[in-house]
């Protein structure tokens, strides 16, 4: 690669890495993983770069190679491993003096996590964390817009009782 | 749940309370659907513990870049051997060929 293109390159990562791993980490639930989706994410939209040629925004469009992506890993995951509790402890960014804290609510948060389907993951991040509209969301994920809202009350209500201490 | 039910019901379904059928009644009724939108819109965020569960550290970027660098670099060096692999077995395909004639 040139110059140039690592420039590109390195621009493409600034801009869409992190909401890719946030999308990713909430479906595989595993950090390590989550970075190897992110990777295999940008790989993906690098070399599908030149035909993109979305009605929407390319953000949409790289959150959903990183959810497919994400779904994608879990099933193969799932394939090798069938037993979810072998997976390894999600790592976060909390910082020191919340650690303690953050353990116990990544317990609750894991747990509510697990009992979603993988599609109710990427609403709930896609538009908590994200910020994307209802039909920015439909789009990515390829959904009804009444299926994003329904996942997405579900997923609000699954969470505050997960993790009503924390609300 | 035959009625549609109140937006305090539906208020207190989202945040945790008795489902009632209140969760099967919503995927069936548009109207209901609304009314929980604009209870989520007037809703606070998420807890900040999902935030930061979330959150990647600052190096995240550096290691992704990385990653995909070897990858692609890795990618190209494959596609480059293959390339010649092909030019040697065509290359091949006409010396042995020129052999098998003469």
């Amino acid at each position: 690669m040139g110059r140039d293109d690592d420039d590109e390159l390195r621009a493409l990562v600034d801009e869409h890495a992190r909401a890719a791993y946030r999308v990713a980490l909430a479906i595989v639930r595993d950090a390590a993983l989550a970075e190897d989706v992110v990777q295999e994410t940008i790989v993906k939209v690098w070399r599908n770069l030149d035909t993109f040629r979305e009605a929407g925004s390319q953000r949409g469009w790289v959150l959903r190679i990183a959810h497919n992506t994400a779904v994608s890993t879990l099933r193969t995951i799932r394939d090798v491993a069938h037993d979810p509790t072998t997976m390894p402890e999600v790592a976060t960014a909390i910082g020191p003096d919340r650690r303690a804290t953050g353990r116990i609510a990544m317990g609750a948060l894991d747990g509510a996590l697990a009992a979603m389907d993988p599609i109710s993951r990427s609403v709930v991040v896609l538009r908590e964390l994200e910020g994307l509209s209802y039909d920015e969301i439909a789009a990515a994920l390829e959904l009804p817009i009444t299926t994003v809202k329904t996942r997405l009350f579900r997923a609000r209500r699954e969470l505050a009782i997960a993790l009503e201490d924390w609300a | 749940m035959k009625r549609h039910p109140s937006e305090a019901e539906l208020g207190l379904w989202m945040t945790g309370g008795p489902d009632e059928g209140i969760g099967t009644h919503l995927e069936e009724c548009a109207v209901c659907a609304d009314v929980c939108t604009q209870l989520t819109e007037q809703g606070d965020t998420l807890p900040d513990v999902l935030v930061d569960a979330l959150t990647p550290d600052h190096r995240l970027e550096d290691r992704v870049m990385d990653g995909v660098s070897a990858t692609l670099a890795g990618r190209a060096a494959t596609e480059a051997f293959l390339e010649l692999f092909g030019v040697g077995v065509e290359t091949a395909k006409v010396v042995f060929g020129q052999e098998d004639q003469s």
